[in-house]
Formats: C-alpha cells, structure tokens, sequence
C-alpha cells in the first residue's frame, strides 16, 4: 500500500492521502489523474484495469484502490 | 407548446398526478406515474412513443440476456476441470455482442431520427464529385421528445448490469418508469438506474414536507425562467436572429447575456424537475452546482450539466481510455513523455471522443462540433500546461493557492464559458466565426454610450431587474460554494414564515415574470437536443 | 383530538394562504390596471376597448370580431348613410375567449339591439391554456398589466380606473386604406363537398356568445366578410350549419343573395387576406342596408342626443378626402 502511496503524491503532490474515504467524491482525483494513477498501477503490479473498475467506490480510498489491486492480482493468476 | 411551464402543466396537469398518486394504494402509484408519464409525453409527441418503448424493452431484455449469461460463466467457472481464462474470455465475447448490438441499435435510433439529415447533407458534397446522390430530409418522422436524454439513461442502464454496477431488471414496468418519469423527460437530469429506479418504483406517499419543499424548489425554477430567461430572450433573439449588424460590444452583452438566459432557463426546469421528483418521494440528481466558480474549463464541466459531464466521463471516457489500443498508446507515450505527461498525451484522444460526442449530442450542426473542439482544445492544453504553470508560479511569485490566483482563474473561465455560448447560440459554424471576427475586430463600447443597448428588446428597467436576480443567484451561490445550505436554513423557519415567502415569490414572478403583452413563450431550450 | 387540532389548522392554515393570494392578486390589479382606456395609459388594445368610454347606452350594434372586422365595418360610414351607431370591438387574430371578455365590458354600459359577429374568428383554433390566462386575466388584470410596473405613478396607486375615451373611428382602422395588391380569386369559393366543422372548444364559446347576447336582449347576427385567403365553400357550410344549430341569421357576403362584389384587382390591400377602403366602403353600406331592413334600429340622425356622432362623421369626411378617397 506504501507503493500506492507514492504513485498518488508523484502524481499529486501536496495532498493528504492517508485516512480519507472521500478521494473520487471530494474531487481530489479526477478523471484525467485516475487514469495516469490506474496505467502507473498496471506497471507497478502487472496487472490490467478495465474500464468496469473505474467506480468511485474503488478508489476513494488507499484501502480501497490496494483491495482492487490485489483482487485484480488474484484474478489474473 | 412544449414546456412544463405553461398553465396547463402547472395548474392541471402536476397537481392532478399528485392528487391520483396520493389517492392511488401504494402498489398502484407508480403505475399512476408512468401512465402519467406516458400521456405527458404522447401530448407532445404522439405516436413517437413507440421509440421509447423500443429502447426500454430493448435494455430490459438486454438486462436479462446478460444476467443469464453471467449466471451461466459462474456455472461453467465452478466446473475444476476447464480452463478458466477460456471461458471468461467466451462469455466476455458474447456479453460484449449483447451490449454492442443493444447500444448499437438504441443510438442508432438517436442517430437516425436526429442526424440523419444532417449526415445526409454533409454527405452530399462529400460524395457528389463521386457521382453519389444522396437523399436529402431525413426520415421524415420527427424526433421523439427528450430521447437524447432517455437514450443516455438506457445505455447506461445496459452497460452497468455488463459491469455488474446493477442488478438485471426483470420489472419492465419500473424500466420503463425509470426511462419515461414525466419531470425528466425533457430535459433529464440524466439519471443513473440505481439512482432513481427503485425510489420511483417504492411509491411513497407524499408527505407536507415533502410537498411544501418541492413546490418551493419548482416556483424557485419558475422565477428563474421566467424573471429572468424569458426576459433575456428577446434581447438574445434580436441580435443572434435579427438581420442588423451589430458591434462587438454589444456582441459581447449578447454572450454574457445568453449565458445568463441559458443557465436561467436549463437550471430553472432541473429545479422545476427535482422540486416534483420530491413532491413524488424521489431525489433526483443535480445537473448544476455554482457552474460559474468553476476556475478551469475542466472543472466548469463538472459544475454544468453535471449528469451529461458524468455520462460522457463513465461511458466514454474511461472505456476508450482503457481499451487496449489507447492503452498501448499510452505506454508508448510515457516512455516517450514521461509518467505524467504521457498518459495525458494519450487521454487526448478518449478527450477527443467525449468532446466530439458532447458536440454532437447537442445538436447536428457546426456551431456544436466547433463548440466541442472549442472546449477539448482548453481541456487538454489545459491538462498539459496544469505541471508546468504549477511549477512557474513560485518562480513568478504568484500564490498558487492565493485567493488573488483563484480570482483571476475564475475570471478567465468566465470569458471562456461566454465565448463558448456565444459559439453554441450561433446557428452555424461559419456563424459562430463570424460573430467571434466581430467580438475581435469590431469591439467597442458605441451602442452602450448612445443608448442603442436598450431598444433592443430590454429596456433600462428589465436590465435591472436582470441585475437584481444575478445578484440574488450569485449571493446564493457563493453561500453554497463556502458550505453553508441557505436553503436548508430557510426551511427550518416556521411554516407561516415559509408560506409566506413562498407567496412572496410567486408574487414577484406575476409581477415581473416576462410573459403576456409582446413577450413570446420560450419552449425549455434544453429540450431541442 | 390532538389530530383533528391539527387538520383544522392545515386548513385553516391553507385557506389564510389562499386568502392572502387572492388579496395580493386583487390588490396589484387595481394599481396597475390602466386608470383610463387610453393607450397612453398603458390601455392594450385600446380601439377595441374604446367602446368602454362611449356614453351609456348609446350603441345600437356591436361588431366583434379579428382583422377582418376591424377593415371591413365603418361604423362613421354606417351612421352617414343609415343613422346607425355602432362600435368595432376587433382586435388582430381575435380568438373567441377574447370576443366573451370584449362583449361582457362592452355589454355592462351598453344596451345594444344587434351583435355582429365576423366569422373568420370562429375557426380560429383555440389553446385551453390560453384560454384560462384570458379567463384568469379578466379575474385579476395583474396577469395582463403586470409589465406595467415599468410605468407606475401616483396615481396608479391612488386615481380611480375611469374609461372616459372612445376611438374617434369607432374602431375601424385606416391603416392601409388606399395600398393596393391585387388577389388571385380564381379559387376564390370554388364548390366543394367539403364541411369544415367547427371544433367542440369553439362551439362552447360560440354558445356562450349567444347566450349573453339573449341576456343583453340582443341579437347576435353572423357575419363572413369577402376574403379570398380566409374564406371558402366548406367553411360557408360549416358555418351555415352552425348558424342553424344556434338558431341566429348568417349572412355570407362572399356567396349567394347576400354577396357583395369585390373587384379583386384594387379594392384588397394584401392579395385577399383584407380589404381596403373601397372594399369596406361596399362591405359597410351592404351590411347596414342588411340591418335596417332587417333588424328594428332606430335612425338617431335627427335626434340631438346624437349631435357628437354628427361631429365624428365630419371629422371623418375629412380624413377621407385627405386620404384622397371617394367620400360619397
């Protein structure tokens, strides 16, 4: 989750991402910095995001987008 | 006369739904609304029902071919011994055929009653040197009321259950409630099925609260429509469809002027639309949250038309952005541009989709596919250049975060969002470039100086009534955007307070509501898209 | 019990509210309602409501009526040639729920023995919303003044509405009196089978009309003026049906006894749609030769009451020779 972390401040610096289940709602990732963050995440974790998992509910938390990674890990074998 | 603020609607036909929606048994009430529903929208445009209830049975056994299609890939999975990527990429095939040939088949309806005619003219010169004829006019059939919208709603119907965001439908009937409610019809909002559906379907009574609240956010959208929107309009009309020629001064007056009509009109029916989606038990989403705070164009698209700006960014956006061919792009550009810059390079082409489609949804013409290469361009520059002025500001001593930066970057937006009205109100591109040629070559402040401005259609004292009501939205907005709810703190005064205010209004609009005398009704401007 | 409290209060709660609505409505009318029915006053459709401010029971036949009223009847021509007084309560594309509140103003202060109705009107197709913003205006004249707050003074808030003015053409109109463009009349009343039926909304006000008329003891009297663009055989049918259901006299002047000869080529101001002077001037004497052999109206020429009718008649005269027009 710390790698994710480090994606998320060289994408966006200056941002508290700890703690906050708000990211997607409060608007502190748009829609151009999901996608840099989700191709980063691909390199990072070879894995492959669809376009289905882009809900807010994925992302709106480091909790929640290293849940989708490691569900998407697992999936792919 | 299409409008949902005409006598009829108002005075006979919402208060008769309300009453027979309350009288109804629970179960039968959201029968009663899309019976409404239905005779609201045969009234306007008859037989053409038959279009939507094409694409509401269409998603519906959509729905139900992909739900079966996802129970039986479970079943297959559960048997060890097959080879599970094979099967999930068999039954990814067939799920993308079902919800291909849906959206195909539901757009291609759109496309063919709303565009083809204009297709047809484009085509025309295209192909005529190759000796092609091509007929000219269309179907001939009309367009259906609202179906830019309701399509919108049923695609994305469609490809949620594909994504598993909702349950298969197996209720036509609260389908089609979902596609058909009355209040959205003609201008959306937009709404997505697990917003909407259920609530519509649960048939809650209506409550005072309930009512006193939505026919306060309704007259709230009436006073805008018509204090304001139908005021501006005859200014608007005279300079955009008249035949004089006019400077660039008072070409500018007319974009902001328009601007203001445009958000006046388009925001008054959402509210007219939310305050009787409550009146019936349901919440309605918003389409505008203070569109003119917004610091960039980006952002501004968050802030207008907010369902239309979420459709495209959920349906278009991030799909063409993570299909595998944009994807190798992308990657080939971060090598190339870096982490950052890379896939913003690459985002421009799915930007590039969602503002042709955004262009186009509007309407067939120019002025919309220039108006929507207008904001891409902003977009994406403004996307690309956002590291780098964030890294000269410091040098420049600007406070990137200062209240100094974010007032300039307010007002630069403003200038931008009316130079786009200005080019949406044309009626065509060459329009469009023609008027932005008079804002930069012929400004200048004459007609204001001598008087002209205000025989034009709005006198000084309709230009001040304008400037009273922007001042009222304005103070209101700036509440909203610090946080505060004035609306909320309102309604906790007491009810004689509350009825009286409301009185107050309704007072004002028939006092200074533009109609009667040489004022002509303005059909809600959102529903010819 | 605790309920029943609190029913009775919603609803007395409701009707508080009802009657501060009404009060406001009520209150607003009367300060912006034009204090005299004059155009300068802020009066709409002030020739037509003109009638308002002729002295009372003066008038001895109403035409009511759209554009064709108001450039085919004279009503000066008819007191020069007949002693007849008469009043034009037209209006550009009239609709039949403005003709009920034009007829019920002008009945309150004239006793009137003939109402003429010119036909083109009844077809004319009718929204019911429009219809209830007519109805609520007439009920608060705040829903049709309102944009007069632009223009309030004093004495709107203090002077009593008086209607003290009168059209010095009694309603018909000069504007293009001597324009001339020829019509194509070569499908002008061609026979046909056809029958074009009155609507069932404008069957309701057309009953209406005659029913205040009987209560006025007045006659209402059917009129179609000549116009090759807005009359046709299936509507004379149509019209003549409806006549005879309503149990009132039709008189078409574009077809049979009662025809009047329009010379197409100079005596149209529009290719057909509407006459122009000449084309009134026949229109006029045919119609008061119809009502004085028909209908039992009085001749006031002689009688000094009347003397102001004498004036408007020179003043008349005047404007038509300046016109250049035939004044006989």
């Amino acid at each position: 989750m710390d790698a994710i972390l480090d994606i998320l401040e060289d994408l966006k610096s200056g941002e508290d991402y700890r703690g906050r289940t708000d990211l997607v709602d409060a608007r502190v990732l748009d829609s151009l910095t999901i996608l840099a963050l989700t191709s980063e995440l691909e390199d990072t974790f070879d894995i492959s995001i669809p376009a289905v998992e882009i809900v807010a509910a994925n992302f709106n938390s480091l909790e929640a987008i290293w849940a989708m990674v490691q569900r998407l890990r697992d999936e792919d074998f | 006369m299409k409008s949902y603020f005409s006598l009829m609607v108002l005075g006979l036909f919402v208060p008769a739904a309300v009453a027979l929606y309350q009288l109804a048994p629970r179960r039968a009430r959201p029968l009663v609304l899309l019976a409404a529903s239905y005779a609201f929208f045969w009234s306007i445009s008859g037989k053409l029902l038959a279009f939507l209830l094409f694409s509401t049975l269409s998603v519906w056994a959509t729905g139900l071919v992909l739900e079966e299609l996802q129970r039986r890939r479970a079943a297959e999975m559960r048997d060890p011994d097959v080879d599970r990527r094979v099967v999930k990429r068999r039954f990814a095939r067939y799920m993308r055929a079902a919800v291909a040939a849906c959206v195909v088949a539901n757009l291609g309806v759109l496309a063919a009653l709303k565009y083809l005619a204009f297709f047809e003219a484009v085509a025309a010169p295209l192909l005529a040197p190759l000796g092609i004829e091509v007929p000219q006019g269309g179907l001939r059939l009309g367009v259906p009321i609202g179906i830019s919208f309701y399509t919108l709603s049923a695609v994305s119907y469609v490809v949620d259950v594909y994504r598993k965001t909702s349950p298969a439908d197996h209720n036509p009937v609260r389908l089609a409630l979902f596609l058909a409610f009355f209040p959205q019809i003609m201008e959306g909002p937009i709404a997505r099925y697990n917003e909407t559906a259920c609530s519509l379907w649960s048939g809650r009574p209506v409550t005072a609260e309930n009512l006193f609240g939505g026919t306060a956010r309704a007259l709230w959208g009436l006073a805008k429509k018509l204090i304001v929107a139908d005021r501006v309009n005859v200014f608007v009309k005279t300079v955009f469809d008249g035949s004089a020629s006019v400077d660039g001064g008072v070409v500018a007056l007319a974009a902001v002027l328009y601007t203001i009509q445009l958000y006046c009109d388009f925001s008054g029916t959402m509210d007219f639309a939310v305050g009787v989606g409550r009146i019936f038990g349901t919440r309605l989403p918003e389409n505008f949250r203070q569109p003119f705070a917004s610091r960039t164009a980006s952002e501004f698209w968050q802030r207008w038309h907010v369902t239309l700006g979420a459709w495209f960014r959920d349906y278009v956006f991030y799909p063409v952005s993570l299909s595998k061919p944009i994807k190798r792009l992308t990657n080939g550009s971060r090598h190339l541009l870096g982490n950052r810059m890379g896939p913003l390079a690459a985002s421009g082409v799915a930007l590039a989709c969602v503002w042709f489609g955004n262009g186009l949804w509007h309407g067939a013409g120019g002025q919309y596919l220039l108006f929507g290469a207008y904001y891409f361009v902003l977009i994406w520059l403004g996307g690309l250049m956002a590291p780098l002025a964030e890294r000269l500001c410091p040098r420049l001593g600007i406070d990137h975060d200062g209240a100094a930066w974010h007032a300039w970057q307010r007002g630069r937006t403003l200038v931008v969002i009316f130079i786009g009205e200005l080019i949406f109100r044309a009626s065509s591109a060459p329009e469009a470039l023609g008027l932005l040629g008079t804002l930069a070559s012929g400004f200048s402040l004459a007609s204001f100086a001598d008087g002209t401005v205000f025989s034009m259609g709005m006198d000084a004292a309709d230009f001040g009534v304008v400037a009273c009501a922007v001042a009222v939205l304005a103070a209101v907005g700036r509440l909203r955007e610090r946080g505060a709810h004035p609306v909320r703190r309102a309604w906790e005064l007491p009810v004689p307070v509350r009825a009286a205010a409301m009185v107050a209004l309704a007072f004002v609009i028939v006092i200074f509501g533009a109609y009667g005398g040489s004022y002509v009704p303005v059909d809600p401007m959102y529903a010819q898209f | 019990m605790m309920r029943v409290a609190r029913g009775a209060r919603r609803v007395l709660g409701a009707l508080a509210i009802a009657a501060a609505v009404i009060a406001l409505l009520a209150l607003s009318s009367r300060v912006v309602m034009p204090k005299n029915n004059q155009t300068e006053f802020g009066q709409i459709n002030a020739a037509a409501n003109g009638v308002m401010g002729e002295p009372a029971d003066t008038i001895d036949v109403l035409f009511l009526g759209d554009s064709e009223a108001f450039s085919s009847f004279s009503p000066l021509q008819l007191w020069g040639e007949q002693g007849i007084t008469s009043y034009v309560c037209a209006t550009s594309a009239q609709r039949l729920y403005y003709t009920t509140s034009l007829l019920a103003r002008a009945l309150e202060n004239q006793g009137p023995r003939v109402v003429v109705l010119e036909t083109n009107c009844i077809f004319s197709p009718m929204s019911v919303g429009d219809a209830a913003m007519r109805a609520l205006s007439d009920l608060f004249p705040v829903f049709e003044y309102h944009n007069r707050w632009k223009s309030l003074t004093v004495d709107d808030f203090v002077g009593p509405v008086r209607a003290t003015w009168a059209d010095d053409l009694k309603g018909f109109r000069l504007d293009h009196a001597t324009q001339v463009k020829p019509a194509d009349a070569t499908t002008y009343m061609q026979e046909t089978d056809d029958v074009q039926r009155l609507s069932r909304f404008n069957w309701l006000y057309l009953q209406e009309i005659k029913r205040m008329c009987d209560a006025a003891g007045a006659r209402l009297v059917l009129v179609s003026t000549p116009s090759t663009v807005n009359w046709n055989m299936a509507r004379h049918r149509g019209m003549a049906q409806a006549a005879s259901e309503l149990m009132v006299d039709y008189y078409d002047l574009n077809v049979g006894d009662t025809k009047v000869e329009i010379d197409w080529s100079s005596e149209t101001y529009d290719a057909g749609d509407h006459l122009n002077l000449s084309g009134a001037q026949k229109v006029t004497s045919a119609v008061g030769k119809i009502l004085r052999g028909s209908y039992d109206i009085a001749d006031h020429r002689q009688d000094a009451a009347y003397d102001g009718w004498n004036d408007a008649y020179a003043r008349y005269r005047q404007r038509l020779s300046q016109l250049g027009a035939a004044t006989s």
